[in-house]
């Protein structure tokens, strides 16, 4: 029994036509978005600068010709939006990261602008409590990405960020960043070997921190005591 | 690792749009999709009435088995040209005596009883006795309506092809109680869905068990049904359609399933039809991509094939993607005591169209369209609404119903790979 069976050649054409037009679709407005991320990305790292040149300028005008530092909370507000602004914009960065076909380099590169901002606001925070007498808290973290443990620490300190808010200052280093030097300063100065390591208004704690300790190490930095006790 | 699971996921991205636009298509290429087929029919008239035989294998059906009996008796269709043959397939309980009490003044009605031997070699038996021209099984857990059986020689007259010999039914579910079978009615109604456009490709590969109706000899010719295998109902469709025989659906011939209404019975249910449906796959492999079979080889074989693919490549991304990133997520939590209250107190919704991956994003939305659409006229296709039972049965129905099926399907590979490796 010889039987012709149908077959749909212009469906399967057709069908195949149209799954290329979808997926290209797809692509093209991938790749528009792409460009978004970029130029996204460039203008968040300007906007900062901005920021950073303004508090810059607040802190020389607060040294120079302030008595009483009467700007201090606006350099605390400045201080703490900047601070907060960089770990979003980072966040973001590293989201795009994953779905941009961002290359090895202008990633890193990005990631060592976020790691020098990050410090130099990190000093900038030592100094502005110095002569402000702001109550804050700032924690230098130190981590590295082949740290299994690590991710708890992380978790532990952003628990506490959403607690404490601008009253808290974490600056997370990324240790896995070999070309920067000012990590391998920074290493040497705080001798530091294990990961993680927290160094807590200028102490050094090495392993993860649990959550009651961090609570307890944090507290007692805080020069009002009143901050903690909300806090059950 | 990274670049491997990248080239799967797409690949089962396309292949996805692939299947989905290609049954589009076949949608879209009849005009008024629906009301063609009702007005090519007509009324429901029928030039002969042939002598069908319905046979009904029944284990430990006592509850069940007289109300599946009398939906056959109350077919619209000449008392004398119906015969009926209940099977008792070695029952334990009160089955046999309670079919034999109830058929005592009913002369169509025949009863044969035997050691349990599995429900094929049971119907193949009673086919041996049949003398219709056509035949249906009706388990005895499935309930008829009294036109389908028209509906359906109808269908067979109007086709006029001695080549087509099995119509299969509309299978819906039961007066659905529960979440489980509310669930299940939706998935059966987009399953006579797609039976619909699968029959306009020629390309069924089920019979469901309850009520197909057979082309007597032909059935008889190819050698009745499969004992060996576990869905016989599948692999007597595969078999027609390897000898270039012709399977339709009566797309509004409808019977009535009882469905499980507890996981245990669900599980097994489906692990049953994963494995029977993979042995199936595996034993008419040949015909995949084969050119003799049209459409059925080309498109229907290769969506089996690939479908069991998809499925295994669908669970994994689900399990990568959402439940590891979830475990995570919750081991997380461990370190701060589960005290999630602060971020929700600070809770900043950062929604940013940015933080949208659109390359997969556009596919997956295209296939989600596609999905929405063949549910919608799924129950435009039955004349039903689509929240008869509310809307909470469509929310798990679409989001989880398919990765509990992807789940029992990967158990059902892990057993037959494991019984296989026993047998050597």
């Amino acid at each position: 029994m010889v039987v012709k069976r149908r077959i749909s050649r212009g469906k399967y054409f057709l069908a195949g036509f149209l799954t290329i037009l979808i997926f290209s679709l797809g692509l093209t407005l991938g790749a528009l978005l792409d460009n978004y991320r970029v130029k996204y990305i460039e203008d968040v790292s300007r906007q900062q600068e901005a920021e950073y040149k303004s508090l810059q300028f607040q802190y020389l005008y607060l040294t120079t010709l302030e008595e009483e530092g009467q700007s201090c909370p606006v350099l605390r507000a400045t201080l703490e939006k900047t601070v907060n602004d960089l770990s979003s914009s980072l966040n973001k960065f590293l989201e795009y990261e994953k779905k941009t076909q961002l290359n090895k380099q202008d990633y890193n590169i990005a990631a060592r602008m976020y790691l020098l901002d990050n410090l130099r606001y990190w000093i900038f925070a030592k100094k502005s409590k110095e002569k402000c007498g702001l109550d804050i808290v700032n924690i230098l973290y130190f981590y590295s990405e082949d740290c299994t443990v690590c991710p708890s620490q992380g978790i532990i300190l952003s628990y506490y960020k959403k607690i404490f808010g601008e009253k808290l200052l974490v600056f997370p280093i990324n240790v896995d960043l070999e070309d920067e030097p000012m990590i391998k300063i920074l290493l040497e100065n705080f001798d530091i070997t294990t990961y993680p390591t927290l160094i807590i208004e200028g102490k050094k704690y090495e392993d993860v921190v649990r959550k009651d300790e961090l609570k307890e190490l944090i507290c007692s930095s805080f020069e009002n005591a009143d901050e903690c006790e909300e806090i059950s | 690792m990274n670049w491997l699971a990248s080239v799967v996921l797409w690949l089962t991205y396309l292949l996805s749009l692939y299947f989905a636009i290609f049954f589009v298509l076949v949608f879209i290429d009849k005009k008024t999709f629906f009301d063609n087929e009702k007005n090519e029919r007509g009324p429901l008239k029928l030039k002969k009435h042939p002598l069908i035989s319905v046979l009904i294998p029944a284990y430990n059906e006592e509850k069940t088995v007289l109300g599946t009996l009398k939906s056959v008796l109350a077919l619209d269709y000449p008392k004398n040209k119906l015969e009926v043959i209940v099977i008792d397939d070695g029952s334990t309980d009160q089955t046999k005596k309670v079919v034999e009490n109830f058929i005592k003044d009913k002369k169509q009605v025949k009863l044969i009883s035997h050691k349990n031997m599995g429900k094929a070699a049971s119907m193949n038996k009673a086919l041996k006795m049949a003398g219709g021209e056509f035949f249906a099984c009706l388990d005895a857990d499935s309930y008829v309506e009294e036109k389908t059986l028209k509906k359906m020689l109808k269908l067979y007259e109007q086709e006029n092809d001695p080549d087509l010999v099995i119509v299969t039914p509309a299978m819906k579910v039961k007066k659905p109680k529960n979440i489980l079978q509310k669930i299940q009615r939706i998935e059966y109604l987009v399953m006579i869905f797609a039976g619909r456009l699968t029959s306009h490709l020629d390309s069924l590969y089920v019979a469901p068990g309850p009520f197909s109706l057979y082309r007597t000899e032909v059935i008889k010719k190819l050698g009745g049904f499969d004992e060996t295998s576990l869905t016989e109902d599948q692999e007597i469709a595969y078999r027609v359609q390897k000898n270039n025989y012709k399977i339709k659906q009566c797309f509004d011939g409808y019977v009535e399933t009882e469905s499980p209404g507890e996981f245990k019975g669900f599980y097994k249910q489906r692990r049953r039809w994963y494995k029977g449906g993979l042995g199936c796959v595996y034993r008419y492999r040949k015909m995949v991509l084969a050119k003799k079979y049209g459409d059925f080889g080309l498109i229907q074989m290769s969506k089996n094939v690939i479908g069991f693919l998809l499925a295994i490549s669908g669970i994994g991304f689900a399990f990568y993607f959402l439940l590891w990133p979830f475990l995570k997520k919750i081991y997380n939590f461990s370190f701060i005591s589960f005290d999630i209250l602060p971020y929700i107190y600070n809770f900043d919704l950062n929604i940013n169209f940015l933080n949208f991956d659109f390359r997969k994003g556009f596919i997956v939305l295209f296939l989600f369209g596609i999905s929405i659409l063949f549910f919608y006229y799924a129950h435009v296709n039955v004349n039903e609404k689509v929240k008869k039972f509310g809307i909470i049965p469509l929310i798990p129905y679409f989001f989880v119903y398919y990765l509990i099926k992807g789940f029992i399907f990967l158990l059902s590979i892990v057993e037959l790979v494991v019984k296989k490796k026993q047998k050597w």
